[in-house]
This record gives structure tokens, sequence and C-alpha cells, in this order.
């Protein structure tokens, strides 16, 4: 092909800011798609078979308008689950659809030194591993950094006395984020944007409601396809705790097994076994949030996500046996945000409720 | 004290293992109780049971184990999370079918064992040997029970095979039909074999995917197709269809709400068999068969008025 290589990806939340700086390092022209928007989803939605999970939609979406934009090499990432199967349909997809480019799945064993492996061989053949390795050292910071303030962001968005004001402080970070070339500068950048939230004028009251927010990956980590519900917690008063981002799947991608075989030994009689994907993840958390006395669970899945059904008769068997709120929410190609928030705003009204004591186990 | 009698639900792993577990157990001195064929009430049940976005044959697995509930010492879910039939992995609802049914059934006494080669678990001969153990065996008792329940399972498999081959040879039939579809959905009685007894009045040939002989490189010609495709049982479907594709006249893909696998094998499928009429069907817990008929017979309108292949 004599046309330079233009790479585009799919979204998910912040985390294009760093997966463009490792392509850009190891010397690919980028072309990051559009914000995940409705047309996103009606793309994506339409070209899809019926009753696949949601984020084969989203990302699929997120392709075409990324090719549209002038991309000729697209690339997905395979992990658990379904997910391994995504690039193969979705290169069908697009070729039906009369797209040239050029397809790039990464990383088969969904381990990240697979993923680096992968990207060196099929992107940046020319470019020495070193630089590779550098490229995704500083993306993987990027991703640290992103993760560190909107975990931060999450436990005081509900307490900011101005609105808006947290909202602010992140937006300027990712705008500066984008512009940092080494990874010292992220870091201090880190440091500086955790500094400035320390101080936003906050009214905290001395015993919040807090929340912890499981379940699948993608509609997790992509607001968009959660209808922003951490927001929307936020905006009822609870403090949101969310161990899973990309900080937390990177680390235990190098020894899987052993992360699994940690996470059921004290498990059982709920999950005994690997259920897939994040679904065991969802089952031991939850269990720990029962045990460190968080206020209630929100658990969230694409619609049909296989992992995460499984997991469900152990969480509301948790929920029966512990009487223990756990929100559970499906999310599918639909954007109608008003049911969503209307559950949230329940659900932590009876959170309230129940801390003020009138409903007693 | 290990229980004499074990209940062995009618769902899922049952339809392709049946006789291996069944074999095992009788040669142990248990004495095997099988949930009747699925009906309505099985499926009603199940659904009820069931968190609402399972898939199909999970519910109706739920409908067994709750039909065996009183009738057996304890029930029988084993957890397979890869399988020897075209080398794969099984779907994540057989990675969890031990963890929902216990779940769900918190109070029902469950035995179970774990064949899970890819991720350091056992085979199947480790597993079954240890649950030959728990049921009050001697080692030696479990190997030489499994032996003799692999020839059976293996002689039984053979037989299937080998009528569905003579089948084809014998046919009368102007036009051959394959119904790709996991074992499990073939064999229920509320949700294949209907549809495979409509295809037959029709007056077309039927192959079962599941009965292609594997000796024709089912996973070979699978992964030529897909190189990504990574579970067992839809190796299994997309090998038989291309090995069969030179015989068949058309190509009928059974699925069940939602089924996660199909969900994307049936797309690609779609959008890469172009020389035969292909019909997708998807199977739900609604029960009129009217649709269904149309659907079937329209099928086999189409694929008879097609020109013979030269």
């Amino acid at each position: 092909m004599s046309d330079p290589r233009r790479l585009t990806f799919p979204h998910m939340g912040d985390y294009w800011i760093a997966v463009k700086r490792i392509a850009e390092i190891s010397g690919a022209e980028v072309v990051v798609p559009p914000r995940i928007t409705r047309r996103t989803i009606e793309l994506g939605a339409r070209y899809s078979p019926e009753f696949v999970c949601v984020p084969f939609k989203y990302t699929l979406g997120s392709l075409i308008e990324g090719l549209e934009n002038g991309a000729n090499v697209a690339c997905q990432l395979c992990g658990g689950c379904r997910f391994s199967y995504y690039a193969e349909v979705q290169e069908a997809i697009l070729r039906d659809l009369g797209h040239e480019f050029d397809f790039v799945s990464l990383g088969g064993g969904g381990n990240i030194l697979h993923v680096m492996m992968d990207f060196r061989r099929k992107v940046a053949p020319d470019v020495p591993f070193a630089r590779v390795a550098r490229a995704f050292r500083h993306g993987f910071r990027m991703a640290q950094a992103i993760d560190a303030v909107q975990q931060r962001v999450r436990l005081d968005r509900a307490f900011e006395v101005e609105p808006g004001s947290i909202r602010r402080v992140e937006a300027e970070f990712l705008r500066e984020l984008e512009a940092t070339a080494t990874t010292r500068q992220v870091l201090d950048l880190q440091r500086a944007t955790l500094d400035a939230l320390d101080h936003v004028p906050l009214s905290r009251p001395d015993r919040p409601l807090r929340v912890l927010v499981v379940g699948e990956l993608y509609v997790v980590m992509e607001p968009y396809s959660n209808c922003r519900i951490e927001e929307e917690l936020a905006r009822n008063g609870v403090e949101v705790h969310r161990p899973l981002d990309v900080t937390s799947l990177i680390s235990h991608s190098v020894g899987y097994r052993r992360h699994i075989a940690e996470l059921t030994r004290g498990s059982a009689p709920y999950v005994t076994h690997f259920i897939g994907a994040e679904g065991t993840e969802s089952i031991v958390r939850t269990l720990a949030a029962v045990r460190d006395g968080y206020d209630g669970v929100v658990h969230l899945k694409p619609f049909g996500c296989m992992p995460e059904v499984n997991a469900m008769p152990a969480l509301q068997r948790i929920s029966r046996e512990h009487t223990f709120p756990i929100l559970f929410v499906s999310c599918d190609a639909q954007s109608a945000d008003a049911g969503l928030r209307t559950r949230v705003e329940a659900f932590a009204d009876m959170l309230r409720i129940r801390e003020a004591g009138v409903i007693h186990a | 004290m290990p229980p004499r009698t074990v209940g062995v639900p009618r769902s899922l792993f049952f339809h392709s293992e049946a006789v291996l577990v069944c074999s095992f157990l009788e040669s142990l001195g248990i004495v095997p109780v099988m949930s009747p064929p699925t009906d309505r009430r099985i499926m009603e049940r199940g659904c009820a049971l069931a968190v609402d976005e399972t898939c199909l044959p999970m519910k109706i697995h739920l409908g067994h184990v709750d039909a065996l509930r009183g009738r057996a010492d304890a029930v029988l879910v084993p957890r397979y999370a890869n399988l020897p039939v075209a080398h794969g992995e099984m779907c994540v609802k057989f990675w969890a079918a031990h963890d929902i049914t216990s779940n769900t059934f918190p109070d029902l006494p469950l035995l179970t064992y774990n064949v899970d080669r890819l991720y350091g678990g056992s085979t199947e001969r480790g597993a079954l040997v240890g649950l030959g153990r728990e049921l009050g065996a001697t080692r030696l008792q479990a190997h030489a029970a499994l032996s003799r329940a692999r020839r059976d399972a293996e002689r039984a498999r053979g037989e299937l095979v080998a009528r569905q081959s003579r089948e084809i040879a014998e046919t009368t039939c102007e036009r051959t039909v394959i119904v790709a579809a996991h074992t499990y959905i073939l064999d229920d009685e509320m949700l294949g074999a209907p549809v495979v007894r409509l295809l037959r009045e029709q007056g077309v040939a039927v192959v079962r995917s599941d009965r292609v002989p594997d000796a024709a490189g089912l996973r070979r010609h699978a992964l030529e197709f897909s190189p990504a495709l990574k579970w067992a049982y839809n190796r299994e479907q997309l090998g038989a269809v291309m090995a069969m594709r030179e015989r068949i006249d058309g190509v009928m893909l059974l699925l069940s709400f939602p089924c996660g696998p199909d969900s994307l094998v049936s797309e690609l499928m779609q959008r890469k068999v172009r020389d035969v009429p292909v019909c997708v069907i998807v199977l739900d817990e609604l029960t009129a068969t009217g649709g269904l008929q149309t659907r079937v017979e329209s099928f086999c309108d189409i694929v008879k008025l097609r020109e013979a292949r030269a």
C-alpha cells in the first residue's frame, strides 16, 4: 500500500489519549474517531448481529467513524469470552460495507505482553522493540494517571460546593495530558491535578453513602454506554468506588490464572470456579463490599453478557442472604436515560432510608 | 455416606455425555436417575428460576435440576471448560453451570467434576476418577469403570454417526439440508427436535452437524474458515457445514436466544456461505409453532426450487 498507514481504534472512556500516544511514539499516524455519540451506536447497532453484546456495537460504530475520517488501518483488541471473536466478525462486516483497510487484531491471549508484541509485528514492524516498549510504558503511565485522577473524581464529585468545579479540573487535566511528552511530565501533571482536587471546596458529610460499581469492563468504563451512571449516583450524594479500570486490568493480565485462583479461594459457596471474564471479580468484589460495610453495589452489564449473567444468581443470593442492596443494570443500544435516572434516585433514597435506620435487616 | 442414586439432568452437557456418565455411574453400582425429556412444564419452571437474560438452554437446565429434586440423593452438574470435540473451549455458560446451579438451589446436594485441560484443571479421566473416589470407589475401580464407560460412549456415538452417513447415502430425497446447531438444541424436545421433524415432513434429507464424522477434519475446516474461532461446539458446526458443502442444498442455523457464541458465528456464516440458501431460526421460550412451520416450509420451497447442483 502506497498510502501512509493511518491507524484508528474504538473509543473507551478517555483512554484514547494513551492509545494515541502509543501509536505516535511508535511512528504511526493516528485518526482518533469522534467521541461516542448517538450516531456511533446507531451505526454500530445497524450493522451488528441482532443480539450480540453491546460493546460489539459501540466498537463497530467507533471503527466505522474512524474509517470515515480517513483511517486505513483498523485496530481492535482481543480478550476473554465473546470479545476474542469480535475482531474477525467486525472485519467481515466492515469489508462488506465497502471499506478498504487493513485490520489488525491485537493480543489473542489477553496478556499485555502479547498485545505489545502483536502491535510491533502488525503496526510498527520497522521500529525497534525498545521504542515500542517505551511507547507502551508511556501509554500505561498515562492510563494510570487517568485512573488515579478519575478515581478521586468519583469519590469527591457528589460533595463539591460549587457545581462543576471538579469537572473543570478533570477536563483541564485531560487537555494537558494530551500535550505531555515524557512520563515525568505525566507524573507531575497527575500530582498537580490531585493537588488541585485537594483544594476544591467540598462539603462531605461525616458518613456519606458509599457504593461499589462492578460489572463488565466496557460498560463500566465507557460512560456513554451506561448513561453516565457514576455522575448520576454523585448527583444523588453517593461516593462512588470502582476497582475496575485499565490499571487493574493490565496488572492482572500477567499471571491471570493465579489472580483467579486467589479470587475463588475464599469465595465458596458463592463462586467456586472461574466463570468467565469479569464475572468472578463481580462476585468476589461484592462479597468484599458486604464485608467492608459499603451501603450498596451497582452491577453493570451489557444485555445478555454471558459472564455477568453467570454471576447474577450468586449476586442475588448474596443480596438475599446478607440483606444487601444491589442495583442490576443492563445496558443496550438505547440511550433513553430517564428510566435509569429514576432507578438510581430510588436506589439512593432506599440506601439513605436504610442508613437512617428506618428499615432494619 | 456416599449417594446411592444420582440425578442426571437432561440438559446442556447431558446430550453429548449421557452415555459416558450413566455407564460410569452404573459400573460403580450407582443408579443414575435421568430427568424426563423437556416439556412445557420443565421449560416454564426453568424460566421462572433463571435470571431473565440467561440463554434458553441454561434456563431449561435449571428446570431439569428442579425436576430431579427429591428423586435422587444428589444431582450431578459437571463443569466442562473445554472439550475434545473438535478441540476447543466451551462457552462460559458451561464454565459456570455448577456455580449457577448451586446458587439457584442452595440447599440441593450437588455432585460435580471439572474438566479443564487448558487452564490447569484436570482431564476428563482425572476429573471422573476423582468423582468415582468421592462416590466411594477405589482408584482402580474408578479407572476400570471409566474405561468401560468410554468404550460404551464411543460405540454409541459411532452408531449415531454411521446411521446418519447411511441415511444420506441411501436417501431418496432430492434435496439435503444440514442443520447446524448444538447437540443440546438438536436433541431437546422443546427446541430442535420439532424443527428437524418439520424439515423431514417437507421431504428433505436432514444432516445433523453434530453427527458428521470427525474424520472429515472438522477442526481444520472450521479454522480455515474462521481462524479465531475458539468454541468447540461452533468449530464442530462450522466444520461440518464446510465438510458437507458439496453434498448439501441448504443450511439451517438453529440457535437459541440469546446464545453468545452463536450470535457472532451465525453472522459470520451468513456473510461467508453464499452458494446455498441459509436460514437462521432463533428459538425462544414462546411455544407457538405456527410461525416456525411457515418458515421451515418456505425455506424448503426455496431449496427445492433451486436448480439441482451440477
